[in-house]
């Protein structure tokens, strides 16, 4: 069956894909940009695919070579590429629709290349290598696109079941934090209609402290939902840390001043370039995190903000000679709704949701940075925030 | 706290780790005719529990470190409270009857509640002797 001139083809058709592989890749991005409306394009994430496709091709032209009995699917290293280049478009919110499309247009180009390298070949063409190639090239094609549609749709599937999941305890958990006041404001009403005037003032003050209390729970959904919100479009702008650092502390002088704790803002704090919001949400749940458990049985209470530069790695920390956190407690603070101090609420007259942390871990990973922590128990708590290099680079 | 209750009253247990719970149920219920005997987390009802006597208990299930049901479930074990019906308090609306029935509930309660559920319950558990209590 196979002659000289078969085998010829073949090899020919596999190296001229070799060689022509980045060439192609752009004609494909080229026609994916045809399709795209002008906003996409803007965001649409050229060198990440370029990152993908070209070596994708590379390896169909390998395959190609490979002896016929041979399964694509036995190249571990593309099929893991072609499952990451799944996992890539997810991340990229790309739906399942235009993965396929892509693969559709990248099996159209592979297709029109055989057929002019073919007829550029002419009679040194072996017909039936000619069909061979393109059926196993059409053949590789499908089975790459199957591996991105499956690690895709996996990919997919986890997340919805996760956010599923975490809107489920979600709501049990406002749910319940909104019912405790109110089945206090129910007895109450009945409460006030039948008590004796001079119990009055105690009830109203009661009264008052659960609607503050339900207040802060819309409160705290209202930041959730407009972090969410605007996950998609970054308001990044020059953020002075040392000024916008007091301006926080301004905000909680009450707070501090009630419970002795004193604030040190460093006044070499520079200026990055951030969504100046979530900065400041971030470093108002540090800084008030910091005073509701600062240590009552110490003297000298602080509150830090402060700039570290060891090691040329940037990083900010805010730190307290409170409580602490303990070790067990450490590795979940960041989980919502988790409160490493619950049952000393009454003692420091504290109380919240838990989701302090969790917010903050959120704005940071939105900013592309991270928060960590550092705590020995009755020593105090450090958290050190880091952002992308980037971030400090002068406007 | 620690007097002997009257013959002719009902005394009430509550426990709530959440305080203002615990101190509009105590005004509520003793405007009502009840002795009240309060408790802010587990380990305090159990103890009051044992120690009062109370005709009535009513346990919060979400308290920390000693939850509603492990109270109960120590009540039951214990010769002394075996016999004092309990009623469970819940902020969770997807908590039933049922499914804490195994620790020795009788009765549940969902937050908010209607005083006056939370009155029907306990008159339905514990009746006054002299009919004094309720209305």
């Amino acid at each position: 069956m196979t002659t000289p001139n078969f085998s010829a083809t073949v090899h020919h058709l596999a190296a001229r894909l070799t060689a022509e592989h980045a060439t192609l890749a752009l004609a494909w991005l080229e026609r994916l940009d045809q399709l795209l409306d002008v906003d996409r394009r803007d965001v649409f994430p050229t060198h990440q695919l370029l990152d993908h496709i070209p070596e994708l091709l590379r390896e169909v032209a390998a395959y190609l070579r490979a002896p016929a009995e041979q399964e694509i699917a036995a190249n571990t290293a593309i099929m893991a590429k072609a499952a990451e280049l799944g996992l890539l478009r997810f991340d990229q919110r790309a739906s399942v629709h235009q993965v396929l499309r892509e693969y559709q247009m990248l099996s159209d180009i592979l297709e029109s290349f055989f057929a002019r390298e073919t007829a550029a070949l002419a009679e040194r063409a072996d017909a039936t290598a000619a069909v061979l190639v393109v059926s196993r090239a059409s053949q590789a094609v499908h089975e790459l696109q199957r591996k991105t549609v499956d690690a895709f749709i996996t990919r997919f599937s986890e997340t919805i079941e996760r956010q599923h999941g975490q809107l489920r305890d979600f709501g049990r958990l406002v749910s319940y934090e909104i019912r405790q006041p109110l089945g206090v404001l129910q007895v109450l009403t009945r409460l006030l209609q039948q008590s004796e005037p001079a119990d009055a003032p105690r009830l109203v003050a009661t009264l008052e402290r659960n609607v503050l209390r339900m207040a802060e729970v819309a409160g705290k959904l209202e930041r959730l939902a407009r972090l969410t919100r605007s996950e998609t479009s970054p308001n990044d702008q020059r953020v002075d840390l040392a000024a916008i650092s007091r301006d926080v502390a301004d905000q909680l002088a009450d707070m501090a001043e009630v419970r002795g704790v004193v604030f040190e803002i460093d006044e070499a704090l520079p200026s990055l370039t951030a969504d100046a919001g979530r900065v400041e949400l971030v470093l108002m749940n540090l800084m008030a995190n910091a005073v509701k458990y600062s240590d009552p049985g110490k003297a000298g209470r602080f509150v830090r903000v402060r700039l570290d530069d060891r090691d040329g790695r940037r990083t900010v920390w805010v730190e307290d000679n409170g409580l602490g956190i303990p070790a067990a407690k450490r590795a979940l603070i960041f989980e919502q709704f988790e409160r490493a101090h619950a049952h000393l609420d009454d003692k420091l007259g504290a109380q919240g949701l838990g989701l302090g942390l969790s917010i903050v871990r959120e704005c940071m990973d939105a900013m592309g940075g991270a928060v960590t922590v550092e705590s020995e128990e009755q020593q105090g708590a450090a958290f050190v925030l880091t952002w992308p290099p980037a971030a400090w680079r002068p406007a | 706290m620690a007097a002997r209750r009257l013959a002719s009253s009902v005394t009430i247990l509550i426990a709530d780790d959440y305080p203002d719970a615990v101190e509009v149920w105590e005004i509520f219920l003793s405007a009502a005719g009840y002795h009240v005997i309060t408790a802010v987390d587990g380990r305090e009802a159990l103890l009051k529990a044992q120690t009062l006597m109370p005709d009535v208990a009513v346990l919060d299930l979400q308290m920390p470190g000693f939850s509603g049901a492990q109270v109960a479930s120590a009540m039951r074990a214990d010769p002394r409270t075996a016999h004092i019906p309990l009623i469970a308090a819940t902020g969770h609306c997807r908590t039933r009857l049922h499914e804490i029935h195994a620790s020795g509930f009788d009765a549940l309660i969902v937050k908010p509640c209607d005083p006056d559920d939370l009155v029907r319950e306990i008159r339905r558990l514990a009746p006054a002797p002299s009919g004094r209590a309720g209305h």
